[in-house]
């Protein structure tokens, strides 16, 4: 069963002569536990597909379903609020900037997707995932304290600790050094495996695209 | 250049809610300065157009024991051969009370060229008199004075009840006295103190009226304020100082927003300056650019403040002149044009300058808090606080300097006590493992309001001087509130003891004693007491003495609890602060001495007063006159079947009607403060909003950080509101003490000094509640109202 499948999926921006369409007719099919890198040139719409799996954003045509619960969601019949909901229990999401909320802590912060659940038994668990992490010592510092790769660890930790049906992650590399790449990459494909979590990845690293069980190349 | 200067420019136009919001908020902040500019003038010119007219121009008086006009020559020629140059110009007056027909005047001679009205051709001609418009004669009428006939040849509403102006000569004649007879010397001070008080006049108008006079030196002479001879120019003068102290805090508020706007402005193009900068723009290209696209908004904005504030002024003096026959006219004079352009162009240009001084260098980053140079201003703050307070040399700028130190002490900590809170949210983080805390950041509201409470104090550069400016503008309001509550509160309680009586008589040209007795004889249940009254210069000060049967009824409306003896005297608290008196100590009028056995409120007195035995009166002044009589015990149908039958032309008033006139002037009196008071409340709010969306728009990957993890709207208008909450708690917990201060400062500080009246405090929820709810409320509307996409 597919964690997530998107079927002639197509999502434009702009209205009238200004139109463009950036997904046109994709689709894609993911079980738990596979991973997918998503390639391809600036503008070719690997942020929008992340978006549009993560109901950020709506799909103007076509079907994309989120499978949660032992139940699958229909992305594209679902209300903002439906789509919210669905998000936070369902889609764990990693960003390339940005990605820690600067007023919490670091185990607030992984704690953030739990308390939106209601697992706040699970904190203990949270806090030995992070301990696996390297950020034991860390766990009361705000994230300004933080180096780059111990921030996007931590955003690691909390897109995966509400053990979602999806992670995605929108060039988690993208803003560091070569040897804190491979461990955040390291670190967000072997967990998102050990959780069973389907991975999308957005990616113009090669080396993180490698990790990955299939590649999907976009064009413009 | 002129694509740096396009390009901030085109910033503006793109984003169009937020350079609305940021017009806004300089569009109020010079309102606020028009309109209380322009009230103030307004109420100066009228209360100027009131001065009587051997008073036009004098600055001081100078007396000294049986003065002579001899006296006066010789002051004269030591001034005309350069002896006094402090004096610009010195006239003789004489003054005293005349009783004709059962009607008392009040004569007063002066140089005929000085009496005649401004703009009328020459001087008062003999056998000439000009009246007050209270004696209610038209101009050609015929008077009867001395056995003489007087031609009215002008009516001036000088505000001084049944005067008579007339050249000295004449006066003289009128009075009885002999032609060297000279009650005192009127002067025009001059030197730069005269210039600095006009120029504050032109700038701030009441605001000179709290300055000190500058008494002269003039050898055997005493040299007076001309206020002592004219206690209700004192009182006027100190009507338009509070006034004008008021509008200045209007405008200390209006110049916080407008800088903060600046600061705001520099926040949010952060990223141009720094893409600019990365091209190569010097750091003074980059000034300018900024600099010009804030002149341009903020002159667009001055504009649209002048005509609001205009408009603002008209409706503010509609409010408090209703029912006024002949209300101030407003006008638009140069200097208002000049100080909006000064409040709304300059202040933005300064403010913005200051802005990029401070903040520019360090990616826009508020430079960490010189704490020497903080530390250094609280401390000449509470230096100015106690010099203001106990000082009373001070006058009514010790005052207001007080209050203004003492809100600029709590909003100059703002930032600081923001970090402070910070900080501290950050040490609990970092020292201590709580479990509470732990257990707390695993469920869903706990998590959020932390998150709101943080975010209220971790952005102290974007929120510090909206917040501050919040926080005066309530402390503001809480403090007017509970001054003019408390006063209310004093004021009911002195009117219920006042209006003791049912009626009170007004008599017009009938004798008092003779229609009391009549009326007891008709029905001698009624309790009738002739009141009458005479202005008696005490000590170089006029006072208004009242003499009455004072029985302890009587003496009751006064809080006495007994008779007045023929020795004793009640007196209200502006004599005794005038004279330095206290009760229990002696007083010499009309050459026998007085004690002073109680003290009593006199709000709304223009003139100090003194309450004796009539029978201690008439051996002081001679034959009584009496003008109004209080009565009791008579229904009021029979009080007009009597006065009908014998004596048709006095007027009666009801003690409930005069009590509604009472409040409705006390009410017209406040009408504009409390407006003042809520335009700056209103700006503040206005503020706030923009530091908020400011603040938002800054926030907005944070905002979709927390949308991508799951947060639905309704969570996220939560934790605005929470924090919007938070910052309005955090403002009106300040603003409480600050309200209590500047109230403690007008109840007892302002008040005695200004009036010669001191006010019982008393706080009641109702004064300081609701200008705490409302900054509650703005705070936390301005944290939720909508931000439009527009605007980003």
């Amino acid at each position: 069963m597919s964690a997530v499948r998107l079927s002639g999926v197509c999502k434009g921006f702009g209205d009238g002569a200004r139109h463009r369409r950036v997904i046109d007719e994709f689709s894609l099919e993911l079980g738990a536990g596979e991973s997918v890198a998503l390639c391809g040139p600036s503008g070719s719409g690997k942020s929008t597909l992340l978006n549009l799996m993560a109901g950020l954003l709506p799909v103007d045509a076509g079907a994309l379903t989120l499978r949660h619960d032992g139940r699958s969601h229909d992305l594209s019949r679902l209300s903002e609020s439906e789509r919210t909901a669905l998000r936070r229990r369902a889609v764990g999401y990693v960003f390339q900037f940005f990605n820690l909320v600067p007023t919490l802590t670091v185990l607030e912060n992984v704690a953030l997707p739990l308390a939106l659940n209601r697992l706040g038994q699970r904190l203990p668990e949270a806090e030995r995932r992070l301990d696996a992490l390297g950020l034991g010592d860390r766990l009361d510092d705000y994230p300004e304290t933080l180096s780059g790769g111990e921030q996007q660890r931590v955003a690691i930790a909390r897109a995966l600790v509400h053990e979602p049906a999806i992670v995605l992650a929108d060039e988690p590399t993208g803003n560091l050094d070569a040897r804190h790449s491979e461990q955040v990459a390291d670190a967000l494909f072997r967990e998102a495996r050990r959780l069973g979590s389907a991975l999308v990845v957005a990616t113009h690293s090669a080396t993180v695209a490698e990790r990955a069980d299939r590649i999907v190349e976009l064009v413009r | 250049m002129k694509l740096l200067l396009r390009s901030f420019v085109r910033f503006f136009a793109q984003t169009p809610w937020a350079t609305l919001t940021a017009g806004l908020g300089i569009a109020l902040g010079v309102a606020s300065t028009v309109a209380t500019h322009m009230l103030g003038l307004a109420v100066s010119d009228q209360l100027g157009a009131r001065t009587a007219p051997h008073l036009r121009g004098v600055t001081h008086i100078a007396e000294r024991v049986d003065a002579t006009m001899a006296d006066y020559f010789d002051l004269r020629r030591e001034w005309r051969q350069g002896g006094l140059p402090q004096v610009e110009w010195i006239t003789p007056i004489v003054q005293g009370q005349v009783v004709e027909s059962k009607r008392r005047y009040q004569i007063i001679g002066g140089d005929g060229f000085r009496l005649a009205a401004p703009g009328s051709s020459g001087s008062a001609t003999r056998n000439s008199i000009s009246v007050d418009a209270s004696l209610e004669l038209e101009p050609g009428a015929v008077v009867q004075l001395a056995g003489e006939r007087w031609t009215v040849a002008e009516v001036i509403d000088a505000g001084l009840e049944d005067a008579v102006f007339a050249d000295i000569g004449d006066a003289l004649a009128l009075l009885g006295q002999p032609v060297d007879h000279l009650s005192y010397v009127a002067l025009s001070q001059r030197g730069p103190l005269k210039r600095v008080r006009d120029t504050l006049e032109r700038l701030f108008p009441g605001l000179a009226a709290g300055l000190p006079a500058g008494v002269e030196r003039l050898a055997g002479w005493t040299v007076r304020p001309v206020a002592s001879v004219r206690p209700e120019q004192q009182f006027g003068n100190a009507v338009l100082f509070t006034r004008g102290a008021l509008g200045l805090l209007a405008l200390v508020v209006a110049w916080f927003i407008i800088y903060q706007v600046c600061v705001l402005w520099l926040r949010r193009q952060q990223l141009l300056m720094t893409r600019l900068s990365a091209l190569g723009v010097s750091r003074r290209e980059l000034a300018t650019g900024f600099l010009g696209a804030i002149g341009v908004l903020a002159g667009a904005a001055t504009l649209v403040g002048i005509a609001g504030g205009y408009a603002l002024a008209g409706l503010l003096l509609r409010l408090s002149m209703a029912g006024i026959a002949a209300p101030p006219v407003l006008e638009m004079s140069a200097i208002v044009l000049v100080k909006a352009l000064l409040s709304g162009f300059a202040v933005a240009l300064v403010g913005a300058g200051v802005a990029f001084t401070r903040r520019a260098p360090r990616l826009l980053q508020p430079r960490p808090g010189r704490m020497a140079v903080r530390c250094s201003g609280v401390v000449v703050g509470l230096a100015v606080i106690a010099a203001g307070l106990t000082l009373e040399e001070t006058g009514l700028y010790g005052g207001f300097l007080a209050a203004l130190a003492g809100c600029l002490i709590a909003t100059s900590g703002v930032g600081s006590l923001l970090r402070w809170l910070r900080d501290v949210q950050e040490r609990r983080g970092t020292e201590r493992r709580q479990p509470r805390s732990r257990a707390a950041a695993t469920t869903r509201h706990g998590l959020l309001f932390r998150l709101a409470m943080r975010e209220s104090t971790w952005h102290e550069a974007d929120l510090g001087i909206a917040v501050g400016a919040l926080i005066l503008a309530v402390g503001a309001s809480v403090g007017i509130g509970l001054m003019v509550g408390s006063f209310e509160r004093d004021f009911m309680r002195m009117l219920d003891q006042r209006l003791a009586h049912d009626f009170f008589l007004e008599l017009r040209d009938r004798d008092g004693a003779a229609l009391a007795r009549a009326l007891r004889e008709a029905h001698p249940d009624a309790v009738a007491v002739p009141l009458g009254e005479r202005s008696v210069r005490v000590q170089g000060h006029n006072v208004e003495v009242g003499y009455a049967e004072f029985s302890a009824a009587e003496t009751a409306r006064y809080g006495h609890a007994r008779a007045l003896g023929l020795d004793e005297a009640l007196a209200s608290e502006a004599l005794l602060k005038a004279l330095g008196l206290s009760v229990g100590d002696s007083l010499a009028v009309g050459g026998k001495a007085l004690r002073v056995v109680h003290e009593f409120s006199g709000f709304g007195d223009v003139a100090p007063r003194l309450l004796i035995q009539a029978q201690a009166a008439a051996e002081r002044f001679g034959v009584l006159h009496y003008d109004r009589l209080g009565l009791s015990g008579l229904p009021a149908a029979d009080l007009e079947r009597w006065l009908t039958r014998a004596a048709p032309d006095v007027v009666v008033r009801q003690r409930a009607a005069l009590r509604a006139v009472a409040l409705d002037v006390f009410d017209r009196t406040f009408a504009i403060t409390r407006a003042l008071t809520l335009v700056a409340l209103i700006v503040a709010v206005a503020g706030l909003y923009n530091a908020m969306m400011a603040l938002r728009l800054n926030q907005k990957a944070s905002a979709a950080l927390l949308r991508a993890l799951g947060l639905s709207a309704g969570e996220q208008r939560w934790v605005a509101l929470m924090r919007g909450g938070a910052l309005g708690a955090f403002a009106v917990v300040l603003a409480l003490p600050l309200g209590l201060f500047i109230g403690v400062v007008l109840c007892d500080v302002i008040n005695p000094r200004a009036f010669g009246w001191s006010v019982a405090l008393s706080v009641s929820a109702a004064d300081w509640a609701l200008p705490m709810a409302l900054g509650v409320a703005a705070a936390v509307a301005a944290s939720i109202l909508p931000v439009p996409e527009e605007s980003a």
